[in-house]
């Protein structure tokens, strides 16, 4: 078990590398925002099963936290079996008349998935790579629960459906749940 | 604002005992759920579970009855003319994991509204029990509105 983990959390620090790149990269944004934010985030993503897995983001938002991008990634590793997963998603974020408050937001938009399931090579086989790619539509809601000058903190609990072509018909879908706490700095 | 929320607070008490009174809307959906073993299957209209029936009173707060998944109780919060509104509410919860206590979040969209109403929604919760529990449903259905 504690191997196991070692494995988890060696796999996260080398995503987290990755999304501290992209964050940085999002610093190019500033020039082009009239009211932006920009954070980093992390939390748990399920998948149908009700387990959370571990996941880190970072997002970008534009016009006063309208039009916002985020980044998500997660991944795992079990024995030979390892799995790289990244969620884009970009969406508007109108806000909800709760309490006369302005820190409740509802999350629209549409996201895509990109996931890389490795199968390392053994005695009998050679190494196995698969590359899933899907899309849909992403519904959530969000809450600032710090709304400071230049510092924010929410607690973002999104779905992301994805469509099983003609099986959506029948109402079938597929969903990656993520739910999970973001901060950073808000001009 | 205090009388406003024992008002509120008498009218939730009060649907109890005289539904009609109180009522803005009556709505039945049905739909795929997922509870807790993979994702959403498609609907049979056999499972007790895909149905929901909620009960939504003038103050837009509602109920939510689905035998075998959830009893929610929380409030709507329509956007202006659009049909489209956000539910926001906790109460038990109910999968194949565990039985337990969460929040719910229904994001939906009402269409072609008279009295009657089209409805599509995606119902998502979270929530405690032996375990964490998370099951959602992608529901259609029919309202009756009388205000």
């Amino acid at each position: 078990m504690v191997a196991h983990d070692k494995t988890i959390y060696s796999h996260l620090s080398r995503t987290t590398l990755v999304v501290f790149m992209v964050f940085v990269c999002n610093i190019l944004f500033v020039p082009f925002a009239k009211a932006f934010h920009l954070g980093v985030g992390a939390g748990g993503v399920e998948e149908g099963d009700d387990r959370l897995r571990p996941y880190v983001a970072t997002e970008v938002g534009l016009f006063n936290e309208f039009l916002n991008a985020r980044l998500i990634a997660y991944g795992m590793k079990y024995s030979i079996v390892s799995q790289q997963s990244a969620i884009v998603s970009v969406s508007v974020r109108p806000t909800l008349p709760i309490a006369s408050t302005k820190r409740f937001f509802a999350n629209i938009g549409l996201w895509g998935l990109r996931e890389i399931t490795k199968l390392e090579a053994t005695e009998n086989a050679d190494t196995q790579s698969e590359t899933l790619v899907s899309y849909g539509i992403l519904l959530g809601v969000r809450f600032k629960a710090i709304d400071a000058k230049y510092f924010y903190c929410s607690i973002d609990w999104d779905g992301h459906l994805y469509l099983p072509g003609a099986a959506f018909v029948t109402l079938s879908t597929g969903r990656r749940q993520t739910i999970g706490l973001n901060f950073g700095i808000s001009l | 604002m205090t009388h406003k929320r024992v008002l509120n607070l008498i009218i939730l008490v009060s649907i109890f005992f005289d539904p009609n009174a109180y009522a803005a809307g009556y709505t039945l959906r049905v739909g795929a759920a997922s509870m807790g073993t993979g994702q959403a299957n498609p609907v049979t209209f056999v499972a007790p579970y895909e149905y929901e029936f909620t009960y939504n009173t003038k103050s837009n707060y509602e109920f939510r009855l689905s035998p075998g998944s959830a009893a929610l109780f929380g409030k709507k919060f329509e956007t202006k003319s659009t049909g489209a509104y956000i539910g926001l509410g906790g109460g038990f919860l109910y999968d194949f994991n565990s039985p337990g206590i969460g929040v719910y979040s229904a994001l939906g969209y009402d269409f072609f509204c008279g009295t009657f109403c089209l409805s599509f929604e995606y119902l998502q919760t979270a929530g405690y029990g032996k375990t964490f529990i998370s099951p959602y449903f992608i529901r259609l259905g029919m309202g009756i509105w009388t205000k």
